[in-house]
């Protein structure tokens, strides 16, 4: 077989755009506001198209929807891969180690686009020849990676029909780009303008530190500090109201009026003077009164007398 | 000159007239470009749904379902018309596809611009989260549990998020628009491939639009709306192995399918489950087409085999390995599903509450003309798909690659009676997205042909066929919707109880808050599922997560002495809230549950609790009231106390 082969020289600049690409991601990170939002749209596109590039732009032709499908995808399931691959090695998921795993991911993309660039130039005519009819789109190489090969005289020229496609390219998206805002625009002004129902008020009553209230806790004799604090959002009906303590239904400290102050805490201690008590387990009820049974609000504390041993019968 | 979107329908040809200056032909409606009257019918069309949406929430009629309809034909319509007629290029059908694609992404949106609403929603961000919080991947979720084993998207998120520096809800907001406009795209180029005809392409996608997950249940942010477009992707794959000109091109397709179905593994179970039986049927059931390369074809339904063959070893393997739950989770769904259809088929009764037959929306608050269009829609799709059955046997519709289409699509058909039954509901309607994907090919099909044979009719017989294709589509766009979720998952409202989305109140989230501000996050707490939602959530808490071995509604449902095994239980995992929401005790859940789908009393029309079941803990020494609101009580358990008298009230 009469075959010419082309001396190989390798191409590095498809490679270096690879290789900017994933130091743009890596980077992106630490760009201020809307620049670091475009890096992360730049996720779902890049790592894809890379790939695409170094592993099915040989076979595989298609037409640029096609093409920007899979990035989509691959790059989807890349990024997926790369943070399971972090995991697996043990390394703990941040933002230094996702940017550095797709940096290592352009790169490698980068290496074989340049190793195979070579490859390319070492087929023959007739294999150059074979491969173009296989497909009926145009080169599936990503646009970013397609860099004009001055080698082989295809000088980067722009025409005029180049010139006036490129200014109809950037008139629709600036009309895409206002439509969407029209459509953004309008929903923000029907939505501002949307009656909005009154949340409804409530109140709650809380003990002041309730993490330590988890025991059945031994009391001596006298007054006991109990400090409650009580929060309204809004004022919610049913006032006015009062804080009050009983234990074993009986009160022992208050009713103390408590005016509610939407978005505020409001503290309030009690001092209920508790009678010596024996063994047997007995109630505080610390209550938020309302004018009925349904508007109150109350706590618990289970109390035992300090130092006496056993429940008598009958209790 | 003015022509109605059915006139233009019926003209395949559009209003040809030659543009200005061009010697292009350019068809106007209205006297305006298509893309204008498109663009205005997006704007207006976003504007009603918002408007649909602000009358939902103060709104007690059901007026603000028209205005809503009203939006989304506006939406979703013209852009049908335009591409169903033959005037469009390739470039335009794909943009109308997109913008419709975009179009169908508002209504979700806008119901949660902000935060997490639908149930799902709340495990898959609060699993993010943690990941981010810990660095680590499968983190124990209380919400969903099997979504740990499934971190495909929880680890593209991560990835967005920590890139973008945005939200993790705006970053899932992110991932979430370009999956469902990306899918739309796979839907195109798959019945691209298949047919060779653009217009059948566009319509399929659009018509894929239609399916009753497409609008709300696949654009949550939950692990299926990424695995869908996975599912997509792979099967086109599979189409492009099939229409490969080269072996070398079916190795590279073959090896892009293997890498997205890997992908799929990674993020979906079931979704990987129908992808392997899609690749199977085509498998099994592609011809080859008239005139092409058998060897070829043969060596391409080898690698169609070989595809499915990879990734169900690569599913085999990770749930084995790593998510062995997944079989008890797919099979409790298809056995039971199967077993209550089975008894109503054999007019057995069904046994015990959860279980049996199903009232079709006994729930749902929407008119009457959506509930007929439910009922209507697969009705149509049917007899729609029947024609295109016809027309395939008869040779005069798609060639031999599309039947492994035409037989996924009719697996819609035959899912339909286990909507019927409470166990297989949920898992017949998950299925639609995919089978819905076949069905929209040989619909799409269908009707351009249908369209074409109308060129030989008069003009009204044209316009008429072309009106109701039209007037089906928007009957099967309403009623798909309608069937797909409750109205309380598609619209905002007031507060309901037992509603995954409607419960959630300022009362809630302030008690949340004020308990992880005040006890820190991650304590294990018991709670009924709705509140548990945005404890475990936005929350930071871990709720328990009931079962039969693990009956924490028994503290609920239970009058008598508590479960002492389940108070040891309890302890011995150290828990340490219960939260009551007091409504529990009076109201009906919406959902008719008020834990999960298996506990007693599901879907049952008596309420199982009552207030004195839940009033007891306010005297239980084992239960110590820390929080009161209107609504909520926080008690902290002393198991240590369990057992001790309390002196009662008067002694």
């Amino acid at each position: 077989m009469n075959s010419t082969l082309v001396r190989p020289r390798r191409d590095i600049r498809p490679a270096a755009v690879c290789f900017c690409a994933g130091l743009l991601l890596a980077l992106g990170s630490s760009l201020p506001g809307p620049l670091r939002w475009a890096a992360g749209l730049a996720c779902l596109v890049i790592p894809g198209w890379s790939l695409l590039a170094v592993a099915f732009a040989r076979h595989l032709r298609a037409d640029r929807s096609s093409s920007l499908l899979l990035s989509i995808v691959l790059s989807m399931v890349i990024d997926a891969f790369a943070v399971i691959a972090i995991n697996v090695v043990g390394l703990k998921i941040t933002m230094t180690s996702i940017a550095i795993a797709l940096l290592v991911f352009q790169c490698a993309c980068g290496g074989l686009l340049y190793s195979r660039s070579a490859t390319l130039d070492e087929r023959t005519p007739i294999d150059q020849a074979s491969e173009a009819v296989e497909g009926d789109g145009e080169e599936w190489t990503p646009a970013v990676l397609r860099i004009p090969n001055r080698r082989r005289g295809a000088h980067a020229t722009i025409d005029r029909a180049g010139q006036r496609s490129a200014s109809r390219t950037i008139r629709q998206a600036i009309m895409v780009a206002g439509a969407m805002a029209a459509v953004i625009g309008v929903i923000a002004i029907v939505h501002d303008t949307a009656p909005s129902p009154a949340n409804p008020a409530y109140a709650w009553i809380t003990f002041d530190h309730p993490a330590s209230i988890d025991k059945v806790v031994a009391v001596q004799p006298g007054p006991q500090l109990v400090p409650v604090v009580v929060h309204s959002h809004g004022v919610p009906a049913g006032g006015p109201y009062s804080v009050m303590a009983s234990l074993d239904g009986q009160v022992v400290a208050g009713p103390e009026p408590v005016s509610l102050a939407s978005g505020r805490d409001e503290e309030i201690t009690l001092a209920p003077a508790l009678p010596a008590l024996d063994g047997c387990v007995h109630r505080i009820d610390i209550t938020l009164l309302g004018t009925s049974a349904s508007a109150s609000r109350s706590l618990t504390r289970y109390v035992t007398g300090a130092g006496a041993h056993g429940c008598q019968s009958g209790k | 000159m003015a022509v109605s979107l059915a006139e233009a329908l019926s003209r395949p040809d559009g209003m040809v007239v030659p543009a200005m200056g061009s010697g292009r032909a350019r068809s106007r409606w209205m006297g305006m470009s298509p893309w204008t009257v498109m663009w205005l019918a997006w704007v207006a069309g976003a504007a009603l749904v918002t408007l649909a949406y602000n009358q939902a929430t103060v709104s007690s009629g059901t007026g603000y379902f028209a205005v809503f309809w009203l939006g989304m034909a506006l939406g979703v319509l013209p852009a049908t018309v335009f591409v169903a007629t033959k005037a469009p290029n390739r470039l335009e059908r794909l943009s109308a596809v997109l913008g419709t694609a975009a179009f169908t992404f508002l209504p979700k949106v806008l119901l949660d611009p902000t935060q997490p609403l639908f149930h799902d929603e709340y495990a898959h961000w609060r699993e993010v989260l943690d990941i981010l919080r810990t660095g680590k991947l499968h983190q124990p979720n209380t919400i969903v549990p099997i979504i740990s084993n499934y971190p495909g998207l929880h680890a593209l998120t991560t990835v967005v998020q920590r890139m973008s520096g945005l939200s993790i809800w705006h970053s899932a907001l992110l991932v979430l628009f370009v999956a469902h406009c990306a899918s739309l795209i796979a839907v195109f180029l798959i019945a691209e491939r298949l047919t060779n005809d653009l217009r059948i392409a566009a319509i399929a996608a659009l018509a894929y639009a239609l399916n009753s997950s497409y609008m709300y249940f696949d654009t949550q942010f939950a692990y299926e709306s990424m695995a869908i477009l996975l599912f997509l992707t792979a099967a086109y794959c599979g189409v492009a192995i099939w229409r490969s000109t080269s072996r070398a091109q079916v190795k590279s397709w073959l090896t892009m399918g293997v890498i997205i179905g890997a992908g799929c593994v990674v993020t979906h179970h079931l979704s990987s489950v129908f992808l392997v039986g899609l690749l199977a049927i085509m498998g099994a059931f592609i011809r080859p087409d008239a005139g092409a390369d058998l060897e070829l074809q043969r060596h391409a339904r080898r690698a169609i085999w070989i595809l499915a063959g990879v990734i169900a070893v690569f599913l085999t393997l990770w749930i084995t390995l790593l998510a062995p739950f997944t079989m008890h989770y797919l099979g409790d769904v298809i056995g039971k599903g199967t077993s209550q259809l089975g008894q109503i088929i054999t007019g057995k009764k069904s046994a015990g509450p959860g279980t049996g037959q199903r009232t079709l929306f006994a729930h749902n608050a929407g008119p009457i003309y959506e509930h007929l269009a439910a009922f209507a829609s697969p009705v149509l799709a049917f007899g729609v798909a029947l024609v295109g059955l016809r027309l395939y046997r008869r040779k005069q519709l798609f060639e031999g690659a599309a039947r492994p289409f035409i037989v996924f699509g009719f697996l819609y058909f035959a899912s339909l009676p286990f909507v019927l039954v409470y166990g297989g509901g949920e898992g017949a309607h998950r299925s639609w997205a995919f089978s819905y994907l076949g069905l929209a090919i040989v619909v799409a099909g269908t009707g351009v042909w249908m369209l074409d044979r109308s060129l030989a009719w008069g003009h009204r017989a044209r316009r008429a066929l072309a009106a109701g294709l039209l007037a089906t589509f928007a009957v099967v766009l309403v009623g798909n919707v309608a069937a797909g979720e409750n109205t309380d998952y598609r619209f905002p409202g007031p507060y309901a109880y037992g509603s995954d989305t409607r419960s959630v109140t300022p009362e809630l989230r302030a008690m949340s808050d004020w308990l992880k501000k005040t006890v820190g996050p991650d304590n294990l707490v018991v709670t009924d599922r709705y509140t548990g939602l945005i404890l475990a959530s936005l929350g930071g808490q871990q709720t328990a997560v009931p079962s039969k071995d693990f009956p924490t509604y028994d503290l609920f449902f239970n009058g008598g002495g508590p479960n002492v095994k389940l108070l040891g239980e309890l302890q011995a995992s150290n828990f340490e809230y219960l939260i009551v929401d007091k409504r529990t005790g009076y109201l009906h859940p919406l959902l008719g549950v008020y834990f999960e789908p298996d506990e007693p009393y599901a879907y049952s029309t008596n309420s199982p609790i009552t207030p004195a079941k839940l009033n007891r803990y306010d005297t239980l020494p084992w239960t110590t009231k820390v929080f009161e609101s209107d609504n909520y009580r926080i008690y902290r358990f002393d198991f240590a106390a369990y057992g001790r008298p309390v002196t009662q009230v008067g002694k």
